[in-house]
Formats: structure tokens, sequence, C-alpha cells
């Protein structure tokens, strides 16, 4: 007899994305539970009923929250707790991703203020500054000269949260006007879509408003994006590619990925995939 | 038949189907405010949201 755990389907917003994930649970006949992360209590001794969670929230420090409670308590995370921390870390990412041979563009981390302005030098310009956490392109900078990297660093210095005294610079890759979405489930790369950028921005998160267009994986893409999401250590992942001079790069590699204008433009069902992969997971406990 | 909820900003109505899910995200057809869905006990009440929190993504 083949025991099936219960899934515990953890989220805050409800997102196209989970109800896209939602109705294909539903087609697989799963045994899952809805449950509202913020609702959820943990209690100590004595703890809640050990499952998996696949975990499924917006707020990246519910998700990481999330994750570790559950293997605390001895249950399992999709995604992994470790990997939700590196992921949600672009600093380790790369450096990950660098250890083992991923192709990433020239980047580097610095830990205060001061030795990011004499790190500018090492990028040179224009260099993408970014804060080392946070999504959706969100206080990415994209700096020209020394002059905007000394306003760039006022701006953050007056910024409360510890957090941003981090830098991430990173060699501005001459990409086509477009970035690559690959989102990978197990050991293959699903579906991935091309993002432009939109009017005179740089950045191309769909999250900002980009326009999408389906892209034919090729075995090199298809073999960088599953190498990034297996190196973080994830089951399924969102991985950002750039397509430079010298070929693909990873960019970043997201735990809690967002597919729904991946499966809108290439027409892949994506959520079925990722409900098929935990479904297999929850057979195997 | 769609619950019908007075926007908290502008006082249109917000039509909110039957099918919707606790934690979805509807918006006023008329000013636009984004509002979370919060079922409990089977009773639909929205609440006001922020556009995006700072460690929202992915």
């Amino acid at each position: 007899m083949v025991l099936i755990e219960v899934v515990h389907f953890l989220y805050d917003i409800v997102r196209l994305d989970e109800k896209l994930l939602i109705r294909e649970f539903d087609n697989l006949r799963m045994n899952y539970r809805l449950i509202n992360a913020e609702e959820l209590t943990f209690e100590f001794p004595n703890s809640n009923s050990v499952g998996i969670a696949f975990i499924r929230t917006v707020s990246q420090h519910r998700t990481q929250m999330l994750s570790q409670l559950y293997e605390a308590i001895g249950g399992k995370s999709i995604n992994p707790a470790m990997s939700i921390l590196i992921g949600n870390n672009k600093a380790v990412t790369l450096a990950i991703l660098s250890r083992l041979g991923v192709p990433i563009p020239n980047s580097v981390v610095a830990l205060s203020s001061k030795i990011a302005i004499r790190s500018l030098d090492r990028i040179g310009v224009p260099a993408v500054i970014k804060p080392v956490h946070g999504s959706w392109g969100r206080l990415v900078s994209l700096v020209g000269s020394s002059d905007d990297m000394d306003l760039l660093i006022r701006h953050r210095n007056s910024m409360e949260n510890p957090q941003y005294g981090t830098y991430l610079l990173q060699e501005f890759v001459k990409k086509p006007g477009r970035d690559i979405r690959v989102t990978v489930v197990g050991d293959r790369a699903v579906a991935a879509i091309y993002r432009y950028v939109v009017g005179d921005d740089w950045r191309t998160n769909t999250a900002r408003g980009g326009k999408a267009e389906a892209v034919r994986i090729d075995p090199e893409l298809e073999d960088i994006s599953v190498k990034a999401t297996k190196a973080i250590g994830a089951y399924y992942a969102g991985v950002d590619v750039v397509e430079s001079d010298g070929g693909y790069k990873v960019l970043e590699v997201n735990t809690v990925p967002e597919f729904k204008n991946v499966q809108r433009v290439t027409g892949v069902n994506v959520a079925r995939h990722i409900a098929e992969l935990v479904l297999d997971m929850a057979r195997r406990g | 038949m769609p619950t019908k909820i007075a926007c908290q900003v502008c006082g249109a109505d917000i039509n909110v189907p039957d099918d919707v899910l606790d934690g979805e995200l509807v918006s006023c057809p008329s000013c636009g405010q984004k509002y979370q869905v919060v079922i409990q006990n089977g009773l639909i009440q929205l609440k006001l949201i922020k556009v995006e929190e700072e460690d929202w993504g992915e």
C-alpha cells in the first residue's frame, strides 16, 4: 500500500498562479488542504501534525518562516527551506552558481557603502546595482557614473532596513531588449518566455509590465536552467536568464515562481507539471 | 449570483464572484482600489490592501 500524505497548500494572497495550481490539484484528485498562512499557528510542545508543505505565499519573509518551521517539526517543504533562503538572497545564489560553473554576469558583493563605491571600478559602467533581497525589480538601479553611485548610496544610507547596506554590483549585460524566464520542474525546463523591456525601461520583469513571447528551449538553455535550479536545491523554480555575447547567463533563481505569463504565452500547462511533482513527492513521503 | 460589496474608497459596487477564494485579490471597477478577499464562516469581506508590500515577490 502506498501511503499518500496530506499536502498543506499554504497561501496568503491568492494570485492567478495559485488558482491554476488549485485547479490542477483538484484535477489530480490530490489529498490537500488549503491553509491561509495568516491564520496559522505553531504550538510547542506537541506541535502541529507533520505534513508536506507546498508553500505559495507572496511574502518572502513568511515563505522562509513557513518552510523552516515545517522542516523543523519534521515535515517536508516544497521548495526546501534552504533553497528558499538561497533563492531569496541574490548574493548567495550567485556564489553557488559560480562555484558550480553556471555562467553568471561578473558580480561584486560589497558589505558597506564605502567598499561599494570602490568596487564600481571592478565592474565598470554602466553597472546594475541591486539589493541582495527583493523582487519584481524593486530598487534595482542602473548606474552610469560614480556620481550616480554616490547618489544611490546616499539614498540607501537613508533607508532604515540594514539589508540595504549590502550592495550587489553587476556588469550590465547588453541583452537584446529582452531576457528569458525559464520554468524548471524537476529535471526539465518545461516552458520559457522572452520578456521584453517596456518603453525606455531597461528592466524586463513582467511584474513591471513587460511583454512576453514563447521561447523554443535549446539544450544549452535547458541545461543551465536545470543546473541552476539543482544548484540551489530547489524542486522547481523560475530561472531568469540573459543572452550575452558570451552565451546565456543566469541572473537569479525564484523559488516561489510566478508562471501565469509563461503558461498563458506558451500554452504549456505549467501548473499541471508542478502539481504532478507535488503529487509524486506526496506519494514518496 | 455574485455578491455586491460597496468600495470603501469610492462607494461603487464591487462584484465578488461565487467561486471566489479566501485570499484572492479583487479591485474596484470604478477607482481601482485593491482588496484581499477574507472569507470567515462563509461570510465574505474585503480587506483594503496596499498595492505591494516590501517583501512581496517570487
